[in-house]
């Protein structure tokens, strides 16, 4: 039971729609709406606006809701057993270039490829694009909102995305 | 559909009445109750529940888990005026949370994972900042689940 309740916390905190939201990720989103292969996750501003009414228990807390509060929503899609990860990836590479973003960093391995990109304006970031690629997997993730460099590693180690923890290389190479 | 049609300030009864005859087990927790869930007495668990005034859970059966169902259910909800909160579909997940801010806010959802489904009930609030502690604890331990729950008795109402 706690697992399930624990499941239910999650998803109202960290997992919806913000259909106003033009990105590169609605693409996919319509692309594989009803796809089964892929999972579809998309948490709106009104559950990011709940993150503000909190008072922090310690400093790791207020970090995180001082990260996170910011946020007005994130979409995501995931398939993890696909047979053309790579042609995704290098689709949705194209996509992102050609929505005017610049590339942030890149990580690349013999499994998965990631690439992070951001949407820039008066040194305010107001969209960070995670793509991930591989043999079997690709993910395409869009975070968008007023975004700090600075915290996008605690919002990385705190939502647990798989790919977005490759953002804490930000901090430790002070390449901000 | 017969479930939108629904007087103001019966939220509630909309998914009692789809769960009427597609539910499995039933389980209604006011704060007391969660935490007794809670064996392990992590103190994290307790905070992120404290707010919560009442929760009603529903396990749902295989019948209106495969014909899905329970999106009209979600859907009339969005007709009384609740509001998307959190989606993941596909794959072996079907996810929804609805919330209404109302003197106290309220939440309706379905999480489906696999061949298990629920459909829930929130009065209250969940202290979120508390989650990522939670989900690292889950990671570590290994927690019981449902099914152990309700062999053990463990089906309030």
């Amino acid at each position: 039971m706690k697992k399930y309740l624990m499941m239910m916390a999650l998803m109202l905190g960290v997992a919806s729609t913000s259909m106003a939201q033009e990105n590169v990720v609605s693409k996919y989103f319509d692309k594989f709406s009803d796809n089964e292969e892929f999972v579809k996750v998309s948490v709106s501003s009104k559950m990011f606006s709940l993150f503000t009414e909190l008072e922090a228990g310690s400093p790791e807390e207020e970090e995180f809701l001082k990260a996170v509060s910011k946020l007005k929503g994130m979409k995501m899609v995931v398939g993890d057993s696909i047979s053309n990860g790579a042609a995704l990836y290098k689709e949705a590479l194209i996509d992102v270039q050609k929505a005017g973003f610049e590339e942030l960093m890149m990580v690349t391995d013999a499994d998965e490829n990631f690439q992070f990109s951001i949407k820039e304006k008066g040194g305010i970031i107001s969209e960070l694009i995670m793509v991930a690629g591989g043999k079997k997997q690709f993910i395409v993730m869009s975070l968008y909102g007023e975004i700090d460099l600075n915290n996008i590693s605690k919002i990385a180690r705190s939502m647990k995305v798989n790919g977005l923890d490759k953002l804490e290389k930000l901090s430790e190479e002070g390449g901000n | 559909m017969r479930l939108i049609s629904q007087p103001l300030f019966a939220q509630e009864s909309i998914l009692k009445e789809f769960v009427e005859n597609s539910n499995k087990r039933k389980f209604c927790f006011y704060p007391s109750t969660l935490r007794m869930v809670n064996l392990q007495q992590d103190p994290a668990f307790n905070e992120m529940i404290a707010p919560i005034e009442k929760l009603l859970l529903y396990s749902l059966d295989s019948s209106s888990i495969a014909s899905k169902e329970y999106r009209y259910v979600l859907d009339a909800y969005t007709q009384e005026g609740y509001e998307d909160y959190a989606q993941v579909y596909g794959g072996k997940f079907d996810i929804h949370v609805l919330g209404k801010e109302r003197k106290v806010r309220e939440w309706v959802g379905v999480l489906k994972q696999g061949d298990e489904a629920f459909a829930f009930y929130l009065i209250g609030a969940v202290n979120w900042q508390k989650i990522p502690h939670l989900m690292n604890s889950i990671q570590e331990n290994d927690l019981f689940t449902l099914v152990d729950l309700g062999n053990n008795g463990g089906n309030w109402d």
